[in-house]
């Protein structure tokens, strides 16, 4: 059916992008869980279940993209804060370069231009 | 957590956690507990600053914004057999679901011809059964026109198996009693009168009795066995506390009945 088709493909895209988003929102900051979660439910189009933010911050963890650490909060409980490596921002640099190279070449076919 | 939540918050919250628990078990390279910790601080973050107690309905919203228990497993932690019966159930596919009724069916085959490979079978078509409910949960699916086929393998192996904890082992212990005379103690003797009404009377009484005071040892052990039943009967029915007030009572009023013809018949005052 086509609209399954197309709520595949839709579902499918915003797996594949969410990881640089991630990457992307922890370029310049360290966040805890929940504000990385809000800030991406902010972004128009990338409508996600939230539970499914937690795994992929536990992979690229476990890549050794993102480092974390658990604070105290005095207004709440405690937060596990998350920070890009060293490893990570190398990484990120690389799937912004694969992102624009992607969306010039979608574009250009958009276009027309097939060279 | 901070925020105070209702009694039935909290029954939804242990839920939900343990549902990701399940889900979790077997899974590679993952700390359940760094899990567990993500969405208690999630949740709690989420509901902070809250001075009422946070009712269900509060906590179903933020639960359902944090998706279904499947969610926090990312499919790549998720154990191979497990990620094989998903592709079999993926949208508009019924092929587990036929799996599931096939096994069962072939199960129900092998008993008509008097071999034992058909409690493999019927033990094969329940699991495969319960997976089939457990990825519909995990993609916030309904099972649909699947329902039959699904549900037939599980209730073919819970129902008998209800059966069996509630018949318990007192039942055949009271006939097998009687059959052999252990209670020949009870000064029960064939009556001149009616020896057939007699000795019915002292059959049912025995079993009558024998199943009351189980039900009552059940009921005793119902928050121990609670989960356990929880896990056998589900998707079928939920035990409640409610299942467990009738227990005790019908399981008091056998016991009070048998014990009472029994009296009765041992004093030999029963004109039968």
């Amino acid at each position: 059916m086509e609209s399954d088709f197309a709520a595949n493909w839709t579902t499918q895209l915003r797996k594949g992008l969410l990881e640089l988003c991630v990457l992307n929102i922890l370029r310049d900051r360290r966040l805890y869980g929940y504000d990385i979660v809000k800030r991406l439910g902010s972004l128009d189009g990338l409508m996600i279940s939230e539970g499914t933010v937690y795994p992929l911050l536990n992979r690229l963890k476990r890549e050794n993209f993102v480092t974390t650490t658990i604070e105290e909060s005095p207004d709440g409980p405690a937060r596990k804060y998350y920070e890009l490596t060293a490893a990570g921002r190398r990484q990120l640099e690389w799937m912004n370069a694969a992102w624009t190279a992607l969306v010039g070449a979608v574009r250009g076919l958009q276009e027309g231009s097939t060279s | 957590m901070s925020a105070t939540l209702t009694l039935e918050a909290q029954q939804r919250l242990d839920r939900y956690l343990q549902e990701v628990r399940l889900l979790l078990q077997g899974a590679s390279g993952v700390d359940a507990g760094e899990v567990e910790r993500d969405i208690r601080e999630h949740i709690e973050t989420e509901l902070e600053g809250r001075t009422s107690p946070v009712s269900r309905e509060e906590l179903e919203n933020v639960l359902r914004r944090l998706g279904s228990p499947g969610g926090w497993v990312d499919e790549s932690e998720v154990p191979p057999w497990r990620r094989a019966l998903a592709r079999l159930y993926l949208g508009e596919d019924w092929r587990l679901a036929y799996l599931c009724l096939g096994t069962t069916v072939a199960g129900a085959f092998f008993m008509l011809a008097g071999s034992a490979i058909a409690l493999v079978l019927f033990g094969a078509g329940f699991l495969l059964a319960r997976a089939a409910v457990s990825l519909a949960d995990e993609r916030g699916e309904k099972l649909g026109a699947r329902r039959i086929l699904v549900l037939t393998p599980i209730a073919v192996v819970v129902l008998p198996a209800l059966l069996v904890i509630l018949a318990g082992p007192l039942v055949p212990v009271a006939q097998v009693g009687y059959d052999e005379g252990w209670f020949g103690s009870l000064g029960v003797g064939p009556p001149a009168v009616d020896e057939a009404g007699r000795e019915a009377s002292l059959r049912v009484a025995l079993i009558g009795a024998g199943l009351g005071v189980w039900w009552l040892a059940l009921a005793a052990l119902w928050s121990v066995a609670q989960r356990a039943l929880e896990w056998l009967t589900r998707p079928l029915f939920l035990p409640r506390r409610a299942h467990r007030s009738w227990l005790l009572v019908a399981g008091a009023a056998l016991t009070a009945a048998g014990a009472a013809i029994l009296a009765f018949l041992a004093e030999g005052r029963v004109a039968l």
